[in-house]
């Protein structure tokens, strides 16, 4: 036990937040700054809201404060916020019943894209929109798509495409084999290839 | 196949990162001082830490008490039982009981003005004669 603890021992959020065990506000700090982007990111990227991202965002933090004095370093310190976002989010949307709603409706939007394909692609041309409009509507897409998948699959997708997490770490994050990993991997990516293939 | 899947992944870097607000470190802070002070708030005003071991303590110091009380008294009873064999008669027994009291009227009889007094009687029987 005590060699796993040595393991992580060096690394600086490990240091940082030692300190915090000792009510070092200062060093807390400094993990917010470092940490803030990077959460707030992964929970609007499988929210798609600025303003609940930045709440649970807090409560990420505000876990890992409340819960420093029973901090171990058994393992990266990223890997245990990573885990209280997943955790935290799959929670939410469990709770606010969200992201089934969204996925219903996105199901359905896409059903209808699927039986005109074509005609969209002629509308888009019609309105020559800039391309500063044809990224935000692009952004608008993919955020959907995302949106569109079950949770644990958007969730793997973030943490893989976004963070660029190894297949161990995703498994430790979303408490599951790397077996499941990949097949919730391969899962999502069939269904994106499904809900994006007219902008491929 | 492998081709789309890169494509879609590659897509899926059009999601740009957000910014998290300015105030954001501030607000965080208020969140944790309005957590503790709703735990401290949560905590009874009337505290007794350790309230089993300190009434532990006080329930044997009440019994050493009392045994040592009830020993005391024992052994008093003991050594006036003892007293009672040595002497005699009742009349003996009598005077050890109130002992006390008979040093003091032997200190009453010792002092110098009840002596004076007996001189004074004296004068009034030579003056008769």
């Amino acid at each position: 036990m005590l060699s796993l603890f040595k393991k992580y021992i060096d690394d600086p959020d490990v240091q940082l937040m030692l300190k915090c065990q000792k009510d070092d506000k200062e060093a807390f700090e400094q993990l917010l700054d470092k940490h803030k982007s990077m959460v707030i990111n992964i929970i609007y990227r499988f929210m798609a809201d600025k303003n609940e991202a930045e709440d649970l965002a807090q409560e990420v933090f505000l876990k890992i404060y409340t819960s420093r004095h029973n901090y171990k370093p058994k393992a990266k310190f990223t890997t245990w916020v990573f885990k209280i976002t997943a955790n935290l989010c799959l929670n939410h949307i469990r709770n606010t019943k969200k992201y089934t709603s969204q996925t219903i409706s996105m199901d359905e939007t896409s059903e209808q894209k699927e039986e005109h394909p074509a005609q969209q692609f002629e509308d888009t041309k019609q309105a020559k929109p800039n391309e500063a409009l044809l990224k935000k509507e692009l952004e608008e897409v993919v955020r959907e798509a995302i949106q569109s998948l079950p949770p644990n699959q958007g969730m793997a997708v973030i943490l893989r495409r976004y963070q660029d997490l190894s297949y161990e770490e995703i498994a430790q994050t979303l408490h599951c084999s790397v077996l499941s990993v990949k097949a919730l991997l391969f899962r999502a990516k069939e269904n994106l290839r499904r809900k994006l293939k007219n902008y491929i | 196949m492998d081709n789309e899947q890169d494509k879609i992944w590659d897509l899926l870097g059009s999601l740009r990162p957000i910014e998290p607000s300015s105030n954001f470190n501030a607000l965080f802070w208020e969140k944790v001082r309005a957590k503790e002070e709703e735990v401290l708030s949560r905590q009874p005003v009337f505290v007794f830490p350790r309230l089993e071991r300190r009434l532990a303590y006080a329930l044997a110091s009440v019994v050493i008490i009392i045994g040592l009380t009830f020993i005391f008294q024992i052994k008093q009873e003991k050594q006036l039982s003892n007293l009672a064999h040595t002497f005699k008669n009742a009349e003996e027994m009598e005077m050890v009981r109130h002992f006390d009291v008979l040093k003091d009227l032997e200190v009453v009889q010792n002092l110098e003005l009840l002596q004076d007094y007996e001189v004074i009687e004296n004068i009034d029987e030579t003056a008769d004669i």
